[in-house]
């Protein structure tokens, strides 16, 4: 579970938005996945009994961003899995491989509670300070 | 600095054209509602929005217009089919969302104690909530590109309804010119198991009673008295539609640059309406309705049953028939005669609905002499209304109308105001059985997160836009 100081969910009337903090692009793009993850499902898992390859190239690391998060979200609800850790091999402004892993759930028996339809272009955004790293995004709910 | 914003007459406001907006602002709105709205985000998107190349008369906003993503929900935008673009986030991720209205042969006597058991059977029997699927068989291939081509058709040729459904369906149920093999492996393999469910969020089935009546010729039309028993359900194209909007705004992101068009916001990415992206688009976004429509006839049937088996009375004694279907995520092409001039316009309907007036050719003979049928569902507590279009909105917004009531509260404020009360007490001691299948979303979607939906009505109505014909109270809602 992330401490609430690396993220915050902001209103947006009808969507929910997110900022999340992280120290490298690697611990926002880890965080920010966790983020997403937690607003989908109150269950806390640990088990790791799968683990997925991802490959992305996109054209900037806020694209690349929305795309990871959209992978990640996409696996979930297609293979039933929630994923809780995640760890890359490379990850560049503009193209990531990353191993997601997580667990299995039955199907009927997913234990999710708010449907994310979308990571959506709206405000997305990632700047850079001297403190580390922050995301903007809206997510379609 | 505060956004200029002039009073046109009653209920017509204008945000000026200024910078690089191609055309005014045009929002439909009471003074009460322009209080909520004067410092919502939604204005700022009316005027990206009139930046869209080809806009042609008003970037507009009715009366339930709230911030959304590029677009506001509640927005349309015409564009020229010669010198415009289409833009996927003018549609939304839930391409086809809409609402399904039923009438049956019931009265609220005969039915008030058994709303409980009905609510039960349906909910049962249309899997609801996130990912919901496996509400038929699981589609194979042939299945699903059947239904992207030829859409409410194929429920009807696999006895989900009846012939007749298709008649009162916005464009019989199908969208010419969609493309099947445009969508991609991914789109359809999320349709597969998804088609008859109704999914998670503001999405619902409601079981209602007709309140009152304002207009007895359109409500003969419709079959529709006071006391009836009618039903709606509101839903779309499901996870198949979310994939295909989230594949074209990569495409149009990239036409975008490729044509040398501005946007404001990365979710306003569009592509010219002659170009092959703005085209494959439009045929993918066909096929996604189509699907939308085909999911609303499956559900319409699995309702039916619930109510033959719940009740244990036969098909003829339920009288159960589709008053009207429409689409209120849609871009569609249309011929208007926009201030004396008649030209096709691609209409972009963002949480708006098609309000086309009397005469239009394409009208079941029922409607042809009223204007077609607008739903408009409140939240789950209070009302929705029943409408038709009007000659003056063809004249003034493209033929267009509200699609339901506007949130005010965000979800996350929604949540907060609702954590003390037993929403569904409260809702049933109000006479309104829900059952859900995701709980937390219930103070979501509790009446106090939403405008009032008869503000939002009536100000459309005061303008000429729409005519009122039935208020419906709900009694039994089933909750994605």
């Amino acid at each position: 579970m992330l401490q609430k100081r690396v993220y915050k969910i902001f209103d947006q009337t009808s969507d929910l938005g997110v900022i999340v903090k992280g120290q490298s692009l690697v611990e926002l793009f880890q965080n920010s996945a966790v983020v997403v993850f937690n607003i989908m499902s109150d269950f806390v898992s640990s088990g790791n009994s799968v683990k997925l390859q991802i490959s992305l190239q996109a054209e900037n690391n806020e694209l690349l961003l929305r795309d990871w998060l959209a992978e990640l979200i996409f696996l979930s609800y297609e293979k039933h899995i929630l994923f809780n850790t995640f760890t890359f091999k490379h990850l560049n402004r503009q193209s990531l491989e990353a191993e997601a892993m997580g667990t299995f759930f039955q199907s009927g028996n997913f234990p999710v509670n708010k449907e994310i339809k979308a990571v959506t272009y709206h405000q997305l955004q990632i700047r850079h300070s001297k403190s580390g790293y922050t995301a903007r995004f809206v997510l379609d709910v | 600095m505060e956004r200029v914003i002039n009073k046109v007459s009653q209920n017509i406001w204008e945000i000026p054209q200024t910078g690089k907006m191609h055309v005014p602002g045009r929002i439909y709105a009471s003074e009460e509602l322009m209080q909520i709205l004067r410092n919502d985000a939604s204005l700022d998107q009316i005027v990206n929005v009139a930046q869209l190349p080809g806009i042609t008369g008003f970037s507009f906003g009715m009366p339930d217009i709230h911030w959304g993503y590029g677009f506001p929900i509640g927005g349309v935008a015409a564009t020229d089919i010669e010198t415009g673009v289409i833009s996927p986030g003018g549609v939304g991720y839930d391409i086809n969302c809409g609402v399904r209205l039923i009438r049956t042969n019931l009265y609220f006597n005969e039915v008030k104690n058994k709303i409980k058991p009905l609510i039960a059977t349906i909910f049962s029997a249309v899997p609801s909530g996130i990912g919901s699927h496996n509400a038929i068989k699981k589609l194979n291939l042939s299945d699903i590109q059947k239904i992207l081509m030829t859409g409410a058709r194929w429920a009807v040729e696999n006895r989900f309804g009846t012939e007749n459904d298709l008649n009162f369906i916005e464009d019989r149920g199908c969208l010419q010119g969609a493309d099947s093999d445009i969508i991609s492996r991914r789109a359809i393999e999320r349709g597969l198991s998804q088609m008859g469910t109704l999914g998670s969020g503001n999405h619902f089935i409601e079981i209602s009673k007709v309140a009152d009546i304002y207009d007895d010729i359109a409500a003969q039309a419709m079959d529709i008295s006071i006391g009836n028993i009618v039903i709606q359900i509101h839903t779309g194209s499901r996870g198949l539609g979310y994939q295909v909007c989230d594949d074209f705004i990569k495409v149009t992101l990239q036409a975008s640059q490729k044509y040398g068009i501005e946007i404001p916001d990365r979710q306003l990415s569009c592509a010219p309406l002659t170009s092959p992206e703005g085209k494959d688009y439009l045929a993918a976004m066909r096929a996604s309705a189509n699907f939308a429509f085909s999911n609303r006839q499956v559900i319409h049937s699995l309702i039916e049953h619930a109510f033959i088996q719940s009740l244990n009375i036969g098909p003829n004694e339920l009288g159960f028939r589709c008053v009207w279907d429409i689409a209120h995520n849609i871009a569609k092409i249309e011929e208007h005669d926009y201030k004396g001039i008649k030209r096709k316009y691609c209409v972009h309907r963002k949480g708006a609905t098609r309000a086309f007036g009397p005469d239009y050719p394409e009208l079941p003979l029922n409607y042809k002499f009223i204007g077609q049928p607008v739903l408009i569902p409140g939240d789950m507590g209070t009302e929705s209304y029943v409408c038709i279009g009007t000659k003056t909105a063809m004249a003034e917004t493209f033929g267009s109308s509200c699609h339901g009531v506007g949130r005010i509260l965000s979800r996350s404020q929604a949540k907060k105001k609702g954590a003390t009360i037993n929403l569904f007490k409260e809702l049933e001691k109000s006479g309104v059985f829900v059952m859900a299948e995701e709980k937390s979303t219930i103070a979501e979607e509790m009446p106090f997160a939403y405008k009032n939906v008869t503000q939002v009505v009536n100000t459309l109505y005061e303008t000429g836009i729409i005519r009122k014909v039935a208020r419906l109270v709900p009694l039994g809602v089933v909750k994605g």
